[in-house]
């Protein structure tokens, strides 16, 4: 609890990065899909990390994360459906 | 936490609603796997079972297997026995019915015994009536049988006797005359040999006396001896005829005895015929060629009475 708490703590003191004033002015998104479009296309890693500074610190919806989010989220459902549906096609 | 403002509401109310749903998933998943950990225990604990009770059944069928070739041996064992004892029972059964049978028949016989021992009673009194009549006609005609046959046999035998009778009369009445005649010779040879003696006599008197008187002792012993022989052939002779007497006469009537009273008195005069030669024998004492003579003649007498006696 108190390792969450100071967790919490570090990403308020921490500075604020680049990206981070470039989503809460609503521009990110537009910057990324300018200049690092491959790169976003590419790198996984870098993608979730450039949608995590959009969710935490956009002041608008944006699209694109929401798409982001909503094919995650059908990833993981279809997921379950192939995980159960082994178990759906005995009840059946 | 605080909301994000990069994603519309109706999106979080979205994501909202699936977590609320993943958390029912994921209490429905636990207590599936629960679940599944139950059936799997289940599961393992119905395989023991299952292990146990096909290890039981085997067991328990290899048992009923034996038990039942056991059983199947004594089915067997017992349906021969049951077949013979069937085979027994349709013996019995024919055995009973010839025993109903002839209890019927000596129920009968029962029933019947009276009737039957009435009619043996009539029947043994008719049979013993019919009996002593058949016996006394038996009897009466038995008894004139034997009557005539020994009335018969009698008159068969009188005149047999007679016969013979009347053949020793012939014969005696034969040798009487022989023995006549014979003495008249004799008498005469005898009176021819006397005075021939007289006249041997009177020419040896005078040398040879006491030859004689050894020579007339010789003489009187011979004929003592031959008279002994004589009496000795007179007495079985008389024996032989009192035997023949006795055996064949006996048993006759008083005309058989007559005839034998007739027969000892002409043997007895014979005798005494006999007896007067032996005295006129006796006399003479002189020539015994003679006197072996008489006496053969005697003997050959003798032997004819025999004969016809």
């Amino acid at each position: 609890m108190s390792l969450l708490r100071l967790f919490n703590i570090k990403k308020k003191i921490q500075p604020e990065t680049f990206y981070e004033q470039l989503a809460k002015d609503g521009l990110l998104m537009d910057y990324l899909n300018k200049f690092l479009a491959d790169k976003l296309r590419n790198d996984e890693n870098f993608k979730q990390e450039m949608f995590e500074v959009l969710l935490n610190h956009s002041n608008e919806p944006v699209i694109e994360l929401e798409k982001y989010y909503m094919e995650k989220l059908i990833s993981s459902l279809s997921y379950f459906l192939e995980y159960t549906s082994q178990w759906r096609n005995q009840e059946q | 936490m605080e909301k994000s403002r990069a994603i519309s509401p109706e999106i979080i109310g979205l994501f909202d609603k699936i977590i609320q749903q993943a958390e029912e998933y994921h209490k429905a998943f636990e207590l599936l796997e629960k679940r599944m950990k139950e059936f799997d225990a289940a599961i393992t604990k119905l395989n023991e079972m299952e292990a146990k009770i096909t290890k039981d059944t085997e067991s328990a069928i290899s048992k009923i297997n034996t038990n039942i070739l056991e059983s199947i041996i004594l089915l067997k064992n017992k349906t021969e026995e049951t077949f013979r004892l069937a085979t027994d029972l349709g013996d019995v059964k024919a055995f009973k019915s010839e025993m109903e049978k002839l209890k019927d028949d000596l129920l009968q016989l029962h029933s019947n015994s009276s009737k039957f021992a009435e009619e043996m009673d009539k029947t043994l009194k008719f049979f013993k009536k019919k009996s002593e009549l058949e016996l006394e006609t038996t009897l009466l005609g038995l008894k004139t049988k034997v009557e005539k046959e020994v009335a018969n046999e009698a008159q068969k035998i009188e005149l047999r006797l007679n016969m013979r009778l009347k053949q020793i009369e012939a014969i005696v009445v034969n040798l009487d005359e022989k023995l006549k005649s014979f003495e008249v010779n004799f008498s005469s040879v005898i009176k021819k040999l006397s005075l021939d003696i007289d006249i041997i006599k009177h020419g040896y008197s005078f040398n040879n006396n006491e030859y004689d008187d050894q020579s007339q002792n010789l003489v009187n012993q011979e004929i003592s001896d031959r008279l002994t022989t004589l009496e000795n052939m007179y007495n079985m002779l008389n024996e032989k005829i009192q035997t023949h007497t006795i055996g064949k006469f006996s048993p006759q009537s008083s005309h058989n005895d007559n005839s034998i009273q007739e027969i000892e008195n002409k043997i007895a005069s014979l005798s005494r015929k006999i007896d007067n030669l032996d005295k006129k024998l006796q006399d003479s004492q002189s020539n015994s060629a003679i006197i072996v003579a008489v006496l053969a003649l005697v003997v050959a007498l003798f032997a004819l009475l025999l004969k016809f006696v």
